[in-house]
């Protein structure tokens, strides 16, 4: 304030109360309110890790037991190694489907959207079923492996990490490839096309400029990846448990099944979950700072032209077509097939001249499948609708920098380091503990998704309302519009597009989520998945395929929407 | 109008963004209704700073602002209406039409958010007359992603003027448009101004925008109004380098004075490189002091011989680089000790690099102004009312 000429008569301005308040009452409110949402979870965990069980004394024991405990570190060791692996999988199939598809002129492109928008609203539990049945003793592989052999063992034993590592992969391929088709959709083709003038081959452009360019994006969506990894809880309890091969999460898992569940240890190795992935959640946050830098977006007329590989189409072809197998076709005409046979069988003549629908029979003539299926939407379209709500306006308040709006940011993404199974623990500790009687009902599942759902909320409506020029708000406050009014009439309207992919997204993985509803349903409130996967353990493997098939159409016609909406969102943007 | 309009008054108006040093450092201009004022100056010197002060987008740190009556704000007395009661009509820099609104929504969206009420008939009306004021008329359900930059401009002035507003604020309208058109505009702009009888204030970084449609200019840099005063005083008595170079003066040169001079008078200047020039002082000056010499280059006259004519300062040089403009010609002229001199001609006949000419200027067109870091003589108020 130095430079101000500070005469006798120049006094500073200082707002009256009345006004302060009004200006910062509002970005005050809604960081409680998030830090409300947020903070309790994290303060429980912590809590509950440091209390001796009968709750007496402040205690250091559930770290000393968990660290002396040698099976933490056969645990540690599984999970990275099956993360680690996994990532490099899905980041190759899905990274060079990727390439493919968004810069070069290979045929068959729709059928690599096709087959990820599916797999984007299908079950976890639905691929792993379908690929234990594809690899496992009884299925195609192995039958067709003794059949030509007349061997009597096993190809491929999928109940092992390799096993583990190849599922894993092949799940997340489809997410990586719409992410990272995202990223060679924005980057420039001049600085490709340059390399080429200046005498540069195909391959030594790709490998020298646009690996180059990519690479902080692709960096940053392997950590990302390694991170849904080290989280993930349905490969490891669908095939690590029954195969005796024990990750973190499972390991969490189990001690909250046994009887009685082991709170105090599951919390504390909650804790260390939580600070790897935070540890790992900070490198990533370093590395897409870099590859902000590296996105090459250009505006108006900015036609990426694809690379002509000429013969080496037909190739690419094929791999996109092998890709749409392993991800789409294999897994679910598996899925169809033993939805219906009777019992699980090898793909063979026999089973074909077999067919049934009684699995479908049963599943419709259950009302309690109905029921499961209302739940599970309206859960997850709750969730949804508050998360979304909720970060739509902490986004605004955070890009318009009202006052005191700093920590809306930092607040949200609090429940990034909350893997799932963590997340389901703390909320049963809350649960447990509030004074009303929650616990085993519906509303906890929501409100676990509302936390683990908020960041993506966040940046969903953030890119929405970044792209909203600031003068059209101010030209509406110049009309003579209040703020609701400008939110309603003219920020609402305007960032809908993003608000409803967000929300798409946030229902559809939500209505597939496995690891927190697994430890928070009660017998009455359960998730689809969640019914899945007990059926799944009882051995009803037909009925789970049954129901897989008819939930996969169902959310379908959403991530389709989620797809189609997402598609206009960018047209609009490159359109300005 | 038979009655005249409130006069808008801005004094002592400051805004520093927290946390930089950037913004307006002290801005002050009295305004009578209907007045055409114009804010000129370089990128960065806090033109769109005072515009968005006045309209309420940004609070000040220090200062008045009051049309009539009314302070829309006072730091002293603590006053601060907020945006949308002051009834003021904008035009932004990127027009800011809704995309999802059509021309008529767009433009009647003042009229259904205000605090009056207006029935629909009187949208109806107002909005049509709007649009028609502006030439719109039949685009009215039109979506305003369907219009050019041109129509799009249009409607935010529409949008602007709708509510008959008691000030209007225009951030550089033009700049986004192409040449043609902006010529276009601009006398527009201007008849539909003088047709409202509405106190306009403009914002511009092209000069001859600013000449051509105020009634009243303030150049502004480094968040401080350097001068104001009608198109004319500032095109003609430029009051410092700045405001000459500004203006399109291309010699400005830096030097001392060497006997004192009262204002209007002439005077000799000793240039840096030890070249003595005949000088019209604009303000008196004293012995000793440092001023700018401001040469326009179409005032410089380029001879074959001296042709030896008083009042006119005679100097004699080499054509160091010749252009040709079409109808000018443009030269840099070496005339030794240091200094090189650009002149614009007729370019009927092109002289060639390496000639040797007689350089002429009038006494009256080699005006000496204030040097732009001197401190300015006393604390002259930069207020004024146009007449
Ligand atoms: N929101 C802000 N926060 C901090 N500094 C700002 C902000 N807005 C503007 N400034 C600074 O204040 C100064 C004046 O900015 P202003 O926008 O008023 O300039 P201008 O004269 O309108 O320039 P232009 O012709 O480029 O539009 C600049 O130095 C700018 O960097
Ligand atoms: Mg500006």
């Amino acid at each position: 304030m130095t430079a101000l000429p500070l005469g006798d008569q120049a006094i500073a301005y200082r707002r009256p109360l009345g006004e302060r308040l009004a200006a910062s009452l509002p970005a005050i409110i809604v960081s409680i309110v998030i830090g409300l949402i947020v903070l309790p979870p994290v303060a429980v965990l912590i809590r509950t890790s440091l209390l001796s069980d009968d709750g007496a004394q402040w205690t250091l024991a559930h770290y000393a037991t968990l660290f002396s405990d040698p099976r933490l570190y056969v645990s540690a060791w599984n999970s990275v190694t099956f993360s680690a692996l996994a990532m490099l999988l899905s980041l190759l199939n899905g990274g060079i489907v990727a390439w493919l598809v968004e810069r070069t002129n290979v045929p068959f492109k729709p059928l690599a959207y096709l087959s990820a928008i599916i797999s984007l609203g299908t079950p976890y539990i639905i691929y792993v079923s379908a690929w234990l049945y594809i690899l496992g003793r009884a299925g195609p592989l192995n039958a067709s492996y003794r059949a030509l052999t007349g061997e009597t063992g096993l190809l491929f034993n999928v109940y092992s990490i390799p096993g583990m590592v190849l599922i894993e992969g092949v799940l997340w391929s489809p997410l990586v490839f719409l992410l990272l088709s995202a990223t060679f959709r924005r980057s420039n083709a001049d600085m490709e096309e340059a390399a080429r003038m200046s005498g540069a081959s195909v391959f030594a452009t790709v490998t020298r400029i646009s690996l180059r360019l990519a690479m902080p994006a692709i960096a940053g969506l392997g950590i990302f990846v390694f991170i849904r990894n080290l989280e993930a809880f349905d490969v490891p309890v669908l095939i690590g448990t029954p195969s005796k091969i024990s990750l973190l999460t499972t390991d969490i898992y189990q001690s909250m099944t046994q009887v009685p569940p082991q709170l105090g240890h599951a919390s504390a190795f909650s804790m260390l979950m939580m600070v790897i992935v935070a540890v790992l959640l900070h490198f990533y946050g370093r590395i897409s700072k870099k590859a902000e830098r590296y996105a090459s977006i250009t505006g108006k007329g900015f036609r990426p032209r694809p690379f002509d590989l000429g013969k080496g189409r037909w190739l690419g072809a094929a791999l996109i077509v092998l890709n749409a197998l392993l991800v789409l076709v294999l897994p679910l005409l598996a899925i169809l097939y033993n939805s219906l046979t009777p019992f699980v069988r090898a793909m063979n003549l026999a089973g074909l001249s077999n067919l049934t629908l009684d699995h479908y029979r049963a599943v419709f003539a259950q009302a309690h499948y109905v029921e499961l299926a209302l739940n599970t939407v309206i859960v997850a379209a709750s969730a949804a609708t508050v998360a979304v709500a909720l970060t739509a306006i902490a986004a605004w308040m955070s890009v318009r920098r009202w006052p005191y709006s700093g920590l809306i940011d930092q607040l949200t993404s609090v429940p990034l380091v909350f893997p799932g199974i963590v997340l389901g623990v703390a909320m049963i500790e809350m649960a447990l503990n509030a004074p009303i009687p929650v616990y085993g009902t519906l509303w906890v599942i929501g409100m676990a998704f509302v936390i683990r759902y908020l960041p993506y909320g966040m940046r969903y409506s953030h890119a929405g309302i970044i792209q909203v020029h600031r003068e059209l708000e101010d030209a509406a406050g110049i009309s003579g519009a209040t703020r609701p009014t400008i939110l309603r009439r003219v920020l609402l309207p305007l960032i809908s597009p993003s608000l409803i992919a967000g929300w798409l997204f946030i229902f559809l993985i939500g209505a597939k989520e496995l690891s927190i509803a697994v430890l928070l349903a009660g017998y009455n409130a359960k998730t689809i998945s969640v019914a899945m996967f007990d059926q799944w353990t009882n051995g009803a493997g037909g009925e789970v395929s049954a129901m897989g098939v008819i939930w996969t159409c169902v959310m379908t016609i959403f991530s389709s929407a989620l797809y189609w909406v997402t598609r206009q969102r960018t047209d609009m943007a490159s359109a300005k | 109008m038979n009655t005249p309009g409130p006069t808008l008054k801005v004094e002592g108006l400051s805004k520093i963004y927290a946390g930089s040093t950037g913004g307006v450092k002290t801005v002050d201009f009295t305004l009578k209704s209907g007045t055409f004022f114009t804010l000129l100056g370089p990128s960065g010197c806090g033109k769109t700073t005072t515009l968005r002060c006045i309209a309420g987008l940004e609070t000040p740190n220090l200062g008045a602002i009051r049309l009539g009556d009314t302070s829309f704000f006072d730091a002293q007395a603590g006053a601060n209406i907020p945006l949308n009661r002051r009834n003021i009509g904008m035009v932004f820099q990127s027009y800011a039409i809704w995309p999802h609104l059509t021309v008529f929504e767009n433009v009647a969206f003042p009229l259904r958010v205000g605090k009056e009420r207006y029935s629909r008939a009187q949208i109806k009306e107002m909005v049509e007359r709007a649009v028609a004021s502006v030439d719109l008329t039949g685009f009215e359900s039109r979506s305003a992603t369907q219009l050019s930059g041109g129509q799009q401009q249009r409607v935010a002035l529409a949008r602007a003027i709708v509510k008959k507003p008691s000030l209007l604020l225009l951030d550089e309208p033009l700049s986004n448009l192409d040449a043609l058109l902006r010529d276009e505009m601009r006398a527009e702009l201007k008849s539909l101004q003088a047709r409202l009888g509405v106190t306009t204030i403009y914002v511009t970084h092209d000069q001859s925008e600013a000449l051509e449609m105020s009634d009243l200019v303030a150049v502004m840099n480094g968040g401080v109004i350097v001068q104001m005063g009608t198109p004319q005083e500032i095109y003609f008595r430029p009051a410092t380098g700045f405001v000459a170079t500004f203006m399109g003066s291309a010699n400005v040169l830096a030097g001392t004075v060497d006997t004192q001079a009262p204002d209007g008078s002439l005077g000799t200047v000793t240039l840096a490189g030890g070249r003595r020039l005949t000088c019209r002082f604009t303000r008196s000056a004293a012995a000793g002091d440092a001023v700018a010499v401001s040469i326009r280059p179409e005032d410089i006259r380029l001879l074959p011989a001296a042709s030896g004519s008083g009042g006119a300062n005679q100097l004699s040089g080499t054509v160091a680089s010749a252009s040709f403009l079409g109808h000018l010609a443009r030269y840099t002229i070496d005339v030794g000790s240091g200094l090189t001199l650009h002149a614009s001609i007729a370019s009927q006949t092109m002289l060639q690099p390496g000639a040797q000419v007689a350089v002429e200027i009038p006494f009256d067109s080699t005006l000496a102004l204030a040097a732009d870091d001197a401190p300015p003589q006393g604390r002259r108020r930069n207020s004024q009312a146009a007449a």
